[in-house]
């Protein structure tokens, strides 16, 4: 059983997989949702499988059709992108659990189909070694992406669906120029090749600077985050939970990637800009939070303050590697989860009650203890108290951040809790308030709420696995050993 | 030592406190006098007794011998009188609330009184002096609260002096807090001049002596006769007590400190004459004569200070003269008491009078009530009788004023022939 | 695995499995819900007395799970840790009696007891630390399952009530976490160890522990309720008088004044923290925030707010004991936690009787109410005499210990912050006995309920009854072996003062 296991080549299964579900999908539109929902099981089964195949045998490297790197493709997982695929298998599994209940027929005729091809460029988004197949994949996760968005239909929703479009589109240039510099400068597109090969010149500072744009602009990073809330806002909630919790993270990946293995040694201050654009997002995105006065948009921005966090860990990053890089990765992780939980949630409540006033809400949530529930834990999550995701990321942050007396960084990493805090009870507060007019409602089948409550409750349960999370992350190094421990 | 004797010990203390739940009290009959019955046997019981009580607080007991049964006895005698008096003067509608103040005041006094060590000494005199303070304002009307609420400001203030000084005790004596310990060793330590101030401010507080005796006066004034009874021979009788166990006299010579009290103590006198003689109306005098007698003791007490020498040789008077203290007090209070009640008695109806009637309670009542159906004429007989008593009361009372003047002159008189006599004897 | 190493995370899931499980219990389930309360807390206390045993015959309970790689999460059973477990478990046992009675009828119990059993599983947590990463996840616990508490009412006054305790536990939070890290960054480890683990670290670092034990006690001192950090407790009495009894005797308040001990005597050490000077402006603080509730509560005519300013004033003695550091002092403070826990609950009780009978809420509706409800009052005036410091209920041996640690370690001021506290303790007390006891009643009373011939329902009596006498029979019987006081010199001895 485990030579067999591992002797699968998981890397591909992950992409082929839900590809060939996507086709089945669309080829029977009637079975969409069990083909679907068997699909996103199968690619946990296999993430998991590529787990046990990496934690046993180190990094995962397969070259399709037996051609190596300067030519074919390559397949590469380490910790990190293992770390990946989980939260995309998982959160992917959750959503979809959600969504067999929220979309009807026809809509979920649209959705399985483009969800699945999502899914696929994901998975091989996080597999992908060079940066041309990221490029490819970044690409044909931004068109699924905004199909999705589109889904929902009306003026709202392809208004937001159309700015996406524009920002991703845009965002992938910039990045495929990046890549054109690149390749004509060092004649390789594999990553470690590039590693090896590139030197400070100012056709790399144009490579970097390109590519980091694009990317920023497709992760949303202040002041880039222009095209998301409108996105997250007027999308159906399982959508703006795929957006939010993972789509998001691949540009955030690719960019990550890109700076552990090439650009980072070159140094040169970005990293403090990141620092400085993070900042501005965690205190622009809370305050924005804060602000809202529709559920949705609070989420959405909550994301866009969130976000802030993962770019802290980059100027921290320089003697501190390994602490603020799990600490993103840890970041990275939970805010899936959390916010993914959120906006099921949102979806919940949206459907109740028909509307996502937050002034009003008393007379829902109190309906939907569960969902509460799950809003409130994600929230614990978001706001990084213990126990939970969040707290362990920031803990680390902080830890990084004290070591070397940034206390910039410090006051900002505590003052987003706080903030965060804020928006996270501005919506609690109305579960307990009472509510003595009844309501108009919708019945929500009982395994969307379950769905966001289980998520949320990852997110929390994260607050316990720490250490076992962050040595599969630690397989491979992907973070180096530059770390001097407390 | 007897070991039947600790469980009279405990219920002198605890069979009051529990008498004063009133579900008790109401189902037993006369409980005032029930309460007290524990301390009484311990009178008769012969020959000193103690008991150790490691487990309260930080570790008390209890103890009788020769000296604290003239306290005792004092004690005992006043609070029966007090407690037939309330039941014979039913006027006052709140008796039955006045009845868990009583009993505990009555159990906080008889455990100061049997304490053996300072913390027992001021746990069981707190006790007191806050049931005392219900007994003070039960009649509720604004005159009483007022006078209520002076006593209980005196009372805090006291009990916050005498805990700093028990602390500075504590502090001197490693814990050990036995009356004769702590004398000892406040007798040798820097912190003593402290404890004094302390300890003789609380207990001129508790003790209403003069010139922190304003207390005294209001309540004497508001309270009923049952209450006003109790005023000498328990917070101001325990006062003194407490003073003379707490302070080390006859251990240390204070010479500066003890002249001071004793001038306190001298004008504390002319004071009480002074204010008798100017606009007191004689309803008031028990007031002033309790002054004046606090007045005498505090000289004692200076002199004590002052003079170590003869303290020790007088110390074996200190217990018999507070208890005998209390007990005039007492006396004197009640007899001005029950003058002033017959005077006002005439104004009461016959129906009222019969009421008045000391067998008007309980199963006495019953029997009282039988009488008068079957039998008529000892009823009108009775009634005769009583109505008599009362012209002879009013005759007394009228006459009375000029031979309490008198009285009081001479006794003024005598005092500061007294005094003189002290005075040329000490300076000689 | 040792069967010992178990017991700890047991207490625990006493209290958080019944929790979880009433959450789904439907409104209806009255007999269920209270069987699996009671049944909880039983378990919780026979595992709690079976340590307290244990840890006086030197035991070790010690329950390890690792949370960060580093970092574990230690739950330890020490001689500290069960005075407080030991106080929260019985608190526990008698408050979910009274709230039975309490919510009878009223609406989302389910909610409102699964919200209590977590509140508790967090103090239980708290108490059991052995690390400071611990204690602030419990902590952090204790303020989100406080809230639904607090608001429980759903009132508008109810969420600004809770928006303002959100306020401040979030940001007294939020420096805790900051202190605690930078804690870490500095020495490596956090694990609670008797006369601290900042012994070794170097004099270059004395300003940045200066700072950390600021940010401690300031993310400690939101719960403790330290001016000027009190706003939310008077807010946040309008919360079910179980509730607010809970959150003024054991869980919040105590939680916070219990970390300030944890921070004192087993991170920095007694004698380090005296050393860098911190337990002086400490102790400034503890004695100004005595005399301000104290001055606060004075002028307060509503009864709960009159006692949440005194809380504030109370829970400070705890500080103040801690912070003049010196033995005795210490055994003051110690068992002031306990103490002021009993007799605060029973206050608390009373306030909730009075205003469940007869509708009472304010002290000038309070006029005869003793002749009403005997046995209720006669429990607020032990409290409340407790409270002011007259022996022998149990407040005396606290103030006691506190006057007298002040004389030996030479801070002659406590004495009269001591004093004036008493004064002030007496001036807002006693004229509320007074107007029950002697003042007559008015006409009606503002709601009257009956309950038969009683004064008020069996579950809403026998708490505040049986709290007061425990609050009694420590002051009286404070010397007996296993008393709180006794506890607090074992504690003492063993833990703060070994040499």
């Amino acid at each position: 059983m485990g030579a067999l296991l591992s002797e699968i080549s998981w890397g591909v299964v992950l992409i082929l997989l839900p590809l060939a579900g996507g086709i089945a999908c669309f080829l029977f539109p009637r079975a969409a949702k069990v083909l679907g929902l068997v699909s996103v099981f199968a690619v946990l089964l296999s993430v998991s499988g590529l787990g046990w195949n990496i934690k046993v045998n180190g990094i995962y490297r397969h070259a399709i059709g037996g051609w190596n790197a300067p030519l074919g493709i390559d397949l590469y997982a380490d910790g990190l992108s293992l770390l990946m695929l989980a939260a995309t298998a998982l959160v992917g599994f959750g959503i979809s659990v959600y969504s067999a209940d929220y979309f009807e027929r026809e809509d979920a005729a649209r959705f399985w189909p483009i969800w699945l091809l999502l899914l696929a460029a994901l998975n091989a988004l996080f597999l992908s070694a060079d940066v041309f197949n990221l490029y490819v994949t970044l690409e044909l996760m931004g068109l699924a992406a905004v199909a999705l968005a589109a889904l929902a239909g009306g003026r709202d929703a392809l208004g937001g669906a159309m700015r996406y479009l524009l920002a991703s589109l845009l965002g992938s240039l910039a990045y495929l120029f990046g890549v054109a510099l690149l390749y004509h400068g060092f004649g390789s597109m594999d990553i470690a090749m590039l590693a090896v090969r590139v030197e400070a010149s100012p056709a790399v500072w144009a490579a970097l600077g390109l590519m980091s744009v694009g990317l920023l602009l497709k992760t949303a990073l202040f002041p880039l985050h222009f095209w998301l809330p409108p996105a997250h806002a007027s999308a159906p909630a399982p959508v703006s939970a795929l957006l939010s919790a993972l789509v998001v993270k691949g540009s955030f990946y690719i960019l990550l990637r890109l700076w552990l293995e090439i650009f980072g040694p070159l140094g040169g201050g970005v990293d403090t800009l990141f620092g400085l654009l993070g900042t501005g997002a965690i205190l622009w995105g809370s305050l924005q939070a804060l602000r809202q006065t529709r559920l949705k948009l609070l989420v959405a921005y909550s994301t866009v303050a969130q976000i802030g966090y993962f770019f802290i860990s980059f100027p921290l990053a320089a003697s501190a590697g390994v602490t603020a890089w799990s600490a993103a990765a840890y970041l990275v992780l939970s805010h899936a989860l959390a916010k993914a939980a959120m906006f099921l949630a949102t979806g919940n409540v949206l459907r109740f009650g028909g509307h996502d006033r937050i002034a009003d809400l008393d007379r829902v949530v109190q309906r939907l203890p569960l969902t509460a529930c799950a809003f409130a834990l994600a929230g614990v999550s978001i706001m990084g108290l213990p126990p939970s995701g969040g707290f362990v990321g920031k803990w680390l942050l902080l830890q990084a951040a004290l070591t070397q007396d940034r206390w910039d960084l410090v006051s900002v990493i505590i003052l987003g809790g706080v903030l965060a805090a804020g928006y996270v009870f501005k919506v609690i507060g109305h579960a307990f308030t009472l509510a003595d007019i009844s309501h108009e409602s919708r019945e929500v089948p009982a395994k969307m709420e379950w769905a966001a409550l289980l998520l949320a409750f990852g997110a929390i349960l994260l607050g316990f696995l720490a250490s076992p999370v962050l040595s599969l992350v630690g397989i491979g190094v992907p973070f180096g050993v530059s770390e001097v421990s407390p | 030592m007897n070991e039947d004797i600790y469980g009279i010990f405990l219920l002198i203390v605890v069979g009051p406190l529990l008498l004063a739940i009133p579900a008790l009290h109401s189902r037993v009959p006369w409980p005032r006098h029930l309460a007290i019955i524990p301390a009484l046997l311990l009178i008769v019981f012969p020959g000193d007794a103690s008991l150790a009580m490691p487990w309260f607080l930080f570790g008390t007991g209890f103890a009788v011998d020769g000296e604290v049964r003239w306290i005792l006895v004092m004690s005992v005698a006043v609070w029966l009188t007090a407690a037939t008096v309330a039941k014979s003067s039913r006027r006052n509608p709140a008796y039955d609330r006045a009845t868990p103040f009583f009993l505990l005041t009555l159990a906080g006094n008889l455990g100061a009184v049997l304490a053996t060590d300072l913390v027992g000494f001021f746990s069981f005199s707190t006790l007191m002096g806050y049931g005392f303070y219900g007994l003070v304002v039960h009649a509720g009307d604004a005159e009483a609260r007022r006078a209520g609420r002076l006593y209980l400001i005196f009372l805090i203030v006291a009990d916050l002096a005498l805990f700093e000084a028990l602390l500075l005790a504590a502090l001197t004596t490693g814990g050990n807090l036995q009356y004769v310990v702590v004398r000892q060793a406040m007798a040798g330590t820097s912190s003593s001049q402290l404890y004094l101030w302390m300890a003789l401010a609380g207990f001129a507080l508790k003790a209403g002596i003069w010139p922190v005796h304003l207390w005294l006066s209001t309540t004497f004034k508001s309270a009923p006769l049952s209450t006003t009874l109790l005023l000498g021979g328990v917070p101001v009788a325990m006062g003194l007590l407490g003073a003379v166990r707490w302070l080390p006299f006859g251990e240390i010579a204070f010479y500066v400190l003890g002249m001071v009290i004793m001038v306190m103590g001298v004008a504390a006198i002319l004071y009480a004459v002074l204010m008798f003689f100017m606009h007191a109306p004689l309803t008031m005098f028990p007031v002033w004569g309790t002054v004046a007698v606090t007045g005498l003791s505090v000289m004692a007490l200076g002199t004590g200070l002052a003079h170590p020498a003869v303290w020790r040789q007088y110390e074996y008077l200190t217990y018999p003269f507070i208890a005998s203290l209390g007990m005039f007090l007492a006396a004197l209070t009640f007899a001005i008491g029950r003058l002033q009640d017959k005077r006002q008695a005439p104004e009461v109806d016959l129906q009222r009078v019969e009421v008045l009637s000391p067998w008007g309670e309980g199963g006495m009542g019953v029997i009282e009530r039988w009488a008068e159906d079957r039998l008529l004429i000892l009823r009108s007989l009775w009634r005769d009788l009583r109505l008599k008593a009362v012209e002879q009361y009013q005759r007394i009372f009228d006459w009375g004023k000029p031979a309490v003047f008198i009285w009081g002159w001479s006794a003024t008189i005598t005092m500061f022939v007294f005094l003189g006599l002290v005075f040329a004897w000490l300076a000689g | 695995m040792n069967w010992d190493a178990w017991i700890p995370l047991l207490v625990i899931a006493s209290s958080l499995l019944p929790g979880l499980i009433i959450f789904f219990l439907a409104e209806d389930r009255k007999r269920l819900r209270t069987t699996l309360n009671l049944a909880g807390a039983l378990v919780k206390l026979a595992l709690v007395c079976w340590m307290l045993w244990g840890v006086y015959h030197e035991h070790h309970y010690e329950t390890r799970l690792t949370l960060l790689p580093d970092l574990e999460l230690v739950l330890r059973a020490g001689p500290l840790s069960l005075l407080f477990l030991t106080l929260s478990t019985i608190l526990w046992l008698v408050t979910t009696v009274y709230a039975i009675g309490y919510l009878e009828d009223s609406p989302h119990r389910s909610r409102f007891f699964g919200f209590f059993s977590l509140c508790v599983t967090a103090t239980v947590g708290v108490a059991l630390s052995g690390n400071l990463i611990t204690f602030l996840l419990f902590y952090e616990l204790l303020t989100l399952s406080t809230y639904p508490l607090v608001v429980h009412r759903g009132t508008e006054v109810a969420r600004r009530a809770g928006q303002s305790y959100l306020v401040h536990t979030i940001f007294g939070g939020a420096l805790l976490l900051l202190g605690t890290v930078w804690l870490y960054t500095l020495t490596g480890t956090l694990e609670f160890t008797p006369r601290g683990f900042l012994n070794d670290l170097g004099e270059e670092h004395r300003p940045a522990l200066v700072i950390i034990f600021a940010l401690l006690i300031a993310g400690l001192g939101v719960k403790a309720a330290l001016v000027p950090l009190h706003g939310w407790l008077p807010q946040a009495m309008v919360a079910p008088a179980p509730v607010s009894a809970l959150l003024h005797a054991v869980a919040v308040v105590k939680a916070g004044a219990f970390g300030i001990v944890r921070v004192i005597y087993d991170v920095f050490g007694v004698d380090f923290a005296a050393g860098l000077g911190v337990t002086e402006p400490l102790a400034w603080l503890a004695a100004t925030t005595i005399i301000y509730g104290s001055l606060r509560a004075l002028f307060q005519d509503d009864l709960k707010r009159r006692l949440a300013f005194s809380t504030i004033s109370q829970v400070s003695y705890i500080t103040l004991g801690v912070a003049i550091a010196g033995p005795i002092a210490t055994i003051g403070g110690v068992v002031h936690l306990v103490h002021q826990g009993l007799m605060k609950i029973t206050l608390f009780f009373c306030a909730g009787n009075l205003a469940e009978t007869l509708g009472i809420h304010k002290v000038s509706e309070m006029s005869g109410v003793g002749r009403r409800m005997p046995w209720t009052m006669t429990a607020f005036t032990i409290g409340a005499f407790g409270m002011i410091g007259a022996p022998p209920v149990a407040g005396f041996i606290s103030k006691w210990y506190l006057g007298l640690g002040a004389l030996e370690a030479g801070q002659e001021w406590v004495i009269f912050v001591l004093a004036g506290s008493s004064l002030l303790n007496a001036a807002y007390f006693l004229p509320i006995l007074h107007r029950a006891w002697f003042q007559e009643p008015q006409d009606a009373w503002p709601e009257e309920h009956h309950f038969g011939n009683k004064e008020t329902a069996w579950a809403l009596l026998l708490p505040p009854l049986v709290t007061a006498l425990m609050a009694l029979g420590m002051g009286m019987l404070a010397s007996a072996p296993f008393s709180p006081l006794g506890w607090a010199q074992f504690i003492s001895q063993r833990e703060f003062y070994r040499p």
